[in-house]
């Protein structure tokens, strides 16, 4: 059997590959288990064929595969693959793979590929989707409304999402995980601080004063507070500038300010509506001066007056 | 033998863990399931509990009275002994911050292969895993990721974004959260009923506020405290953290807020004569402004003042200042403190300091204007009407009015002009900003412009017009007055 794991989802391709370890008999596994890296492709080929030791079968792992740097040599070291014996599992993985190469027409005429591709921030929708199956394999029951707190928490990244389902299911036990279980084991420091953003930027003083509390007794670094209060504040800025200059159709805006999701444009058209060009240009001044004053020894006491001021700012 | 407060009450099992209620429900129940994660990370402010947590896990693994791991580890047994007194065979404590180098990782990694010695499992305890370098990290990964099968690694750190995220991802993190001040003042309502040590309310309450939300800070605040022998009082809590007294903090800000230079000097003096040094003086004063503007804003929060005034003193003050005042005076405050520190004439500058505090009695008028005209065509075009009806009626008399057009109605044209300035399109106003209004009846606006602008102005004189009257909303009749002829 032979495999292919591409894709930018690390954790993912390593689970797969774990599920195939598995199936290799526990007693000699040791020994039928080898990982090889790409420049050693012909011992990883001579490995794959010699028979399994002792019982069961054997897996090899060519890791990090850069299907490029095969080349001749590689492929004619590949020509007995259709040979290989049925009892051995050979599984290259790469980061990406280029269909048009010999080499990899050839290896998937032998084997079969399987993508893994990390999920895009903003599909919010595709990640609580993964958040619901994984949490049906390990068997946990849980709340809609937490499924989608998770989402935002924890972003398309695979590795984390399966521990914080593990570290919830402990908690939980037999019991179905409400919103304000996720709430309080899984912290959501980043969608906190977009949410101080949006605060200050409607001038809720009483909220914003809130968040940062949360976000300061959960030690979360102040530097990368006010780096996620610069960047929400200057896209703002740019958005609300071309928006009020009239000249730009919204692609264009997209693509000079470099929003990542072309679909946000909406969201963030609604959010500068209230608010002045200069009012945003002098908060961001309040937040560079804030940047430089941390970076130069101030303790995090300082944030909370240039918040206020900001929220003053945006309120006349 | 005498044992300082916060080791003497740290928490035996996991039941007694104080402020962490879901952590602790979590870990009894990966307890009592045995589902024991190989790697964990407890991040936290200081004084959470984060080591404490961490020998309580260990203890639970491992210790000898039961046959699997138990939530109550007996304290008794020599395993659990030995964890207490740090020389486990099995649990090893790494002070991360003086272990931090690839070999030290390395030996780790050799030494997790061994067997346990004498109980469950082998546990390694990372304080301060922050502290470790980035090429140790690396080479922890492996091990952190798939270590064998009886080993459980233990990271705690205060700050979890030094430690790399793919660590992180590899470990199950436990966020502790800093202590609300009610979890503070219950623990120390139980230790001094224990200890017998009589203590204030008010001081309690006085002695969570400068602890920060760290349970351990507030214990040895209170250890050093109990040496008195006296009923503990807020002014003593604050006399031995070094901090100054409520009273003198109100009168400093009462002096201060009206103005009074020599009373405000004279207390200067006493507080740096009783040895208080001007940092401490200028950081406490900070930390009440910080609270006055908090309060300014939002008069309901009263858990997250921080400084030594109650709430409604604090109330007091901030309805005597204004939220501009409040904040220049914090940004000189805040300003001062890095002055101080590298003079050598202290004193001095932190009497100027004090007195660049007051507040500025005058404010220009035309300031003044400026700042409430607000681009706005709308409100710029009624508060116009306004003036032309007064100025028209002026106007009607006949009679050119100097003393009353001697010093307002300047002001006001020239904030009115400002506010049409402002609301042209930015190319526009550029041009419009060398011109000058001078004079102004309903329909007909007069300019005066400098004389290497005239021509161009009067060249353009429909354009200008045309951008005037877009500003207002109305069409005008502008008219054209080089400078010179008006100041002659």
């Amino acid at each position: 059997m032979i495999a292919l794991l591409v894709g930018n989802d690390g954790y993912a391709i390593e689970r797969e590959i774990e599920k195939l370890k598995a199936q290799t008999h526990p007693l000699w596994r040791n020994f039928n288990v080898h990982r090889f890296s790409f420049q050693q492709l012909d011992a990883a080929v001579s490995a794959a064929f010699c028979l399994p030791f002792g019982e069961g079968c054997k897996l090899i792992v060519v890791e990090n595969c850069d299907f490029k740097q095969f080349g001749e040599i590689g492929l004619d070291i590949l020509q007995p693959l259709p040979q290989l014996p049925a009892t051995t599992h050979l599984v290259f993985t790469a980061a990406a793979i280029d269909k048009r190469l010999k080499v990899v027409k050839y290896l998937l005429q032998c084997g079969r590929l399987k993508e893994f591709t990390l999920i895009p921030p903003w599909r919010e929708d595709l990640i609580e989707q993964a958040i619901a199956t994984q949490a049906k394999q390990v068997k946990v029951s849980i709340a809609r409304d937490a499924v989608s707190y998770l989402a935002g928490a924890i972003g398309n990244d695979t590795a984390r999402m399966v521990k914080e389902l593990e570290k919830l299911a402990v908690y939980a036990g037999d019991e179905r995980i409400t919103k304000e279980i996720a709430i309080a084991l899984v912290p959501a420091t980043a969608a906190n601080s977009l949410q101080l953003a949006t605060a200050l930027l409607k001038g809720q003083a009483t909220s914003a004063i809130k968040l940062l509390d949360e976000l300061l007794s959960r030690a979360e670094f102040p530097l990368t507070i006010v780096a996620t209060l610069i960047t929400q504040f200057r896209t703002w800025l740019w958005v609300k500038s071309a928006l009020v200059s009239g000249k730009y159709s919204d692609g264009e805006i997209v693509t000079f300010c470099g929003i990542g999701n072309p679909k946000r444009m909406y969201f963030l058209k609604q959010e500068v509506k209230g608010v002045s060009v200069s009012s945003l240009a002098k908060s961001l001044s309040v937040l560079f001066e804030l940047e430089v004053a941390i970076k130069s020894g101030a303790t995090p006491d300082l944030i909370l007056p240039s918040l206020l001021r900001i929220t003053q700012l945006v309120n006349l | 033998m005498y044992r300082p407060l916060h080791l003497k009450y740290r928490p035996k099992n996991l039941q007694e863990l104080v402020g962490q209620d879901y952590i602790k429900t979590a870990l009894t129940n990966a307890v009592t399931a045995s589902k024991i994660a190989s790697a964990y990370l407890f991040a936290g402010p200081r004084g959470t509990g984060k080591t404490s947590t961490a020998r309580i896990l260990a203890k639970s693994l491992n210790c000898l009275e039961s046959k699997t791991p138990t939530i109550n580890p007996c304290g008794k047994c020599s395993s659990c002994k030995a964890i207490d007194s740090g020389s486990s065979l099995d649990v090893s404590e790494i002070d991360a911050a003086s272990h931090n180098g690839v070999d030290d990782a390395r030996e780790l990694i050799e030494h997790s292969n061994f067997a346990p010695a004498m109980s469950r499992s082998r546990i390694f305890i990372l304080d301060e895993a922050h502290m470790l370098t980035t090429a140790s990290q690396n080479a922890l990964l492996k091990c952190i990721e798939e270590p064998p099968p009886h080993v459980v690694f233990i990271l705690c750190t205060t700050e979890a974004h030094k430690v790399l995220p793919t660590v992180v991802s590899r470990c199950q993190t436990f966020n502790f959260r800093a202590m609300p001040l009610a979890a503070i003042v219950g623990q120390l309502e139980k230790v001094s009923k224990a200890e017998s040590i009589a203590v204030a309310e008010a001081a309690m309450l006085a002695i969570a506020r400068t602890s920060d939300g760290g349970l351990r800070d507030a214990l040895q605040l209170l250890s050093q405290l109990s040496l008195l022998n006296s009923e503990i009082t807020p002014t003593q809590v604050i006399e031995v953290s070094g901090g100054i007294s409520e009273k003198d903090l109100t009168d400093l800000i009462k002096a201060i807020c009206s103005s009074d230079v020599l009373g405000l000097l004279q207390l200067a003096k006493t507080l740096v004569d009783s040895g208080k040094t001007p940092k401490l003086i200028l950081s406490s004063l900070l930390a009440v402004y910080r609270d006055l503007l908090l309060i300014k804003v939002t008069p309901t929060n009263q858990n997250l003042i921080a400084g030594t005034i109650g709430c409604t003193h604090l109330k007091k003050l901030a309805a005597r200042i204004d939220f501009e005042t409040l904040d220049t005076a914090f940004t000189q405050l805040h300003k001062s403190e890095s002055q101080l520190r590298v003079s050598t004439n202290s004193a001095t500058w932190f009497e100027v300091c004090l007195l660049n505090l007051m507040p500025k009695m005058a404010v220009p008028i035309s300031q003044n204007n400026t700042a409430k005209n607000s681009p706005n065509s709308l409100k710029l075009s009624a508060q116009q009407n306004g003036h032309s009806h007064r100025l028209g009626r002026v106007g009607s008399h006949n009679a050119p009015t100097p003393n009353i057009s001697s010093k307002e109605p300047e002001a006001d044209l020239k904030a009115i002009w400002e506010s049409v300035v402002e609301a042209v399109k930015p190319t526009h106003r550029g041009l419009l900003s060398k011109a000058q209004l001078v004079k102004q009846d309903a329909d007909s606006w007069v300019l005066t412009v400098a004389p290497n602008y005239a021509d161009k102005f009067k060249a353009n004189l429909e354009l200008v017009q045309r951008i005037i009257g877009k500003a207002l909303g109305r069409s005008i009749t502008v008219t054209i007055a080089q400078q010179e002829k008006f100041l002659a």
